[in-house]
């Protein structure tokens, strides 16, 4: 995998995740405004792909700059939930992604709802933690209303993901993915 | 990788472990480790996500809370109106108390001052304490007045034969009505209000709306009328308004006077109980 194109990719998507948040807010009903998630698309798109020995460290570094730029917990950014989400959510595509078409846009929506589902319940799970472990609960947190907040944030992720996973497919030659199977092939063809 | 003991899968292990144990530390904790990695990240993503946002928000507007002017104005008339009104209200209902209390206790008001050595202090905010030399032997009784001049120190708080323990005005949870009257005895300008223990647990502060009368120099005298306090420091000055700064909550409506007290704890070597004459 080319490390530098997936940290350009992940720096775009941060900062359009960042930057477009007003943009694309939608009404989220009685849970606040949500908006989607760039950096779970690039995730889903690169764990669908990557090596699996990679995945759970491209997870690692994608959750750790969300738990970076997260504002859930009001008092500052805290390490690990997010991180620990998304390697779930990795963990998750790894599992099904042998039994996918992986050249197919509408397989990168689904995967990114089935990862979505685990990367949010992880994340939701240590951050209700934080409350029985330390002593602090997060303020103005509810877990409820946190797993209802991120369906919606799933759902217009999923929807972002079309446009987005047409872009990505694009550029999926610069990402440099290769697996094992593929490298073989490629050898048996050009013996 | 080798395959020895430090090979990839374990410091997979081994950094999940460390999220792992991030991830439920107190804010206080996680907040510093954090705080370099977000300050780097948001530094590099702040050039670009600054263009976005000015995108976002030039094609969708936020909302403009739009208030008429005159509404405004006349809300804010009706306020300040109101807070005087108030103001004024406090100062009669003091005034009334005071004059109940003289008319009712005027006997018990006579005092005489017996003066002591303070022997010791502490220096606990928490629960400052002065000893003096003076105990029930000489008629020094819990709960009797304590001042230094004109200044209000305290309330005599436990006695015995020889020595008692006062605790002083600073003492924490400590609120008092005052009626802060400037230097000037020909001056008839006077506010009352209700004085609170500052956080440093050195100075009080008095929240009073924006145009109460109220300089700094002026002397806040005491002005009990609920029997809190012993009739008899009733007239002592608590402090003096050091500063005046705007309320930190309602700057619009309120200011907020610091009083400090004019002695100084540590170096008070003698003071005076007040001993009530009947």
């Amino acid at each position: 995998m080319n490390w530098i194109a997936f940290g350009i990719a992940a720096y775009m998507c941060l900062a359009l995740e960042m930057g477009l948040r007003t943009l694309l807010l939608f009404p989220g009903g009685g849970v606040g405004q949500v908006s989607p998630s760039f950096m779970l698309v690039l995730a889903t798109f690169v764990a669908l792909r990557a090596p699996a020995a990679m995945v759970t460290w491209v997870m690692l570094v994608l959750g750790l700059l969300v738990d970076l730029t997260s504002t859930t917990i009001a008092d500052g950014p805290v390490l690990g939930p997010a991180a620990l989400g998304y390697v779930l959510g990795g963990w998750a595509v790894l599992q099904l992604r042998a039994m996918v078409f992986r050249e197919s846009v509408l397989t990168l929506a689904v995967t990114t709802c089935i990862a979505g589902v685990f990367v949010h319940l992880g994340t939701v799970f240590l951050l209700s933690m934080r409350g029985p472990v330390t002593g602090e609960p997060v303020a103005s947190f509810s877990a409820a209303d946190q797993l209802v907040h991120r369906f919606l944030q799933l759902l217009y992720t999923v929807v972002l993901s079309l446009p987005a996973g047409l872009i990505l497919l694009r550029l999926a030659p610069a990402f440099g993915f290769r697996s094992r199977l593929s490298s073989r092939m490629v050898e048996t063809v050009r013996g | 990788m080798p395959r020895g003991w430090l090979n990839r899968r374990h410091i997979l292990v081994v950094v999940i472990g460390m999220l792992l144990v991030s991830s439920l530390l107190p804010v206080s904790v996680a907040r510093p480790i954090a705080m370099v990695p977000y300050t780097a990240v948001t530094a590099v993503l702040s050039p670009i996500s600054r263009v976005l946002k000015t995108f976002s928000d030039t094609l969708r507007p936020g909302y403009s809370l739009e208030i008429e002017a005159g509404t405004f104005n006349s809300l804010r008339a009706d306020r300040d109106q109101a807070l005087k009104t108030i103001q004024e209200l406090e100062l009669q209902i003091v005034d009334l108390r005071e004059r109940l209390a003289r008319l009712t206790e005027s006997s018990v008001s006579e005092s005489r001052q017996i003066e002591a050595r303070v022997i010791w202090y502490s220096s606990d905010l928490s629960n400052p304490v002065l000893r003096i030399n003076k105990g029930l032997k000489e008629g020094v009784t819990p709960s009797l007045a304590v001042v230094w001049g004109v200044q209000l120190i305290g309330v005599v708080q436990d006695a015995n034969r020889l020595s008692a323990e006062v605790s002083p005005i600073t003492a924490p949870g400590t609120e008092m009505w005052v009626r802060v009257v400037p230097p000037n005895p020909n001056s008839r300008r006077r506010l009352a209000g209700q004085l609170r223990l500052s956080d440093d647990g050195r100075s009080f502060y008095l929240d009073v709306a924006r145009d109460a009368p109220l300089e700094i120099g002026d002397l806040a005298h005491l002005a009990d009328a609920q029997g809190i306090w012993p009739p008899e420091a009733s007239g002592f000055v608590v402090g003096k308004v050091q500063k005046i700064s705007d309320h930190p909550e309602r700057p619009l409506s309120l200011k907020r006077a610091i009083v400090q007290p004019l002695y100084d704890l540590p170096r008070l070597s003698w003071v005076s109980v007040l001993e009530p004459v009947n």
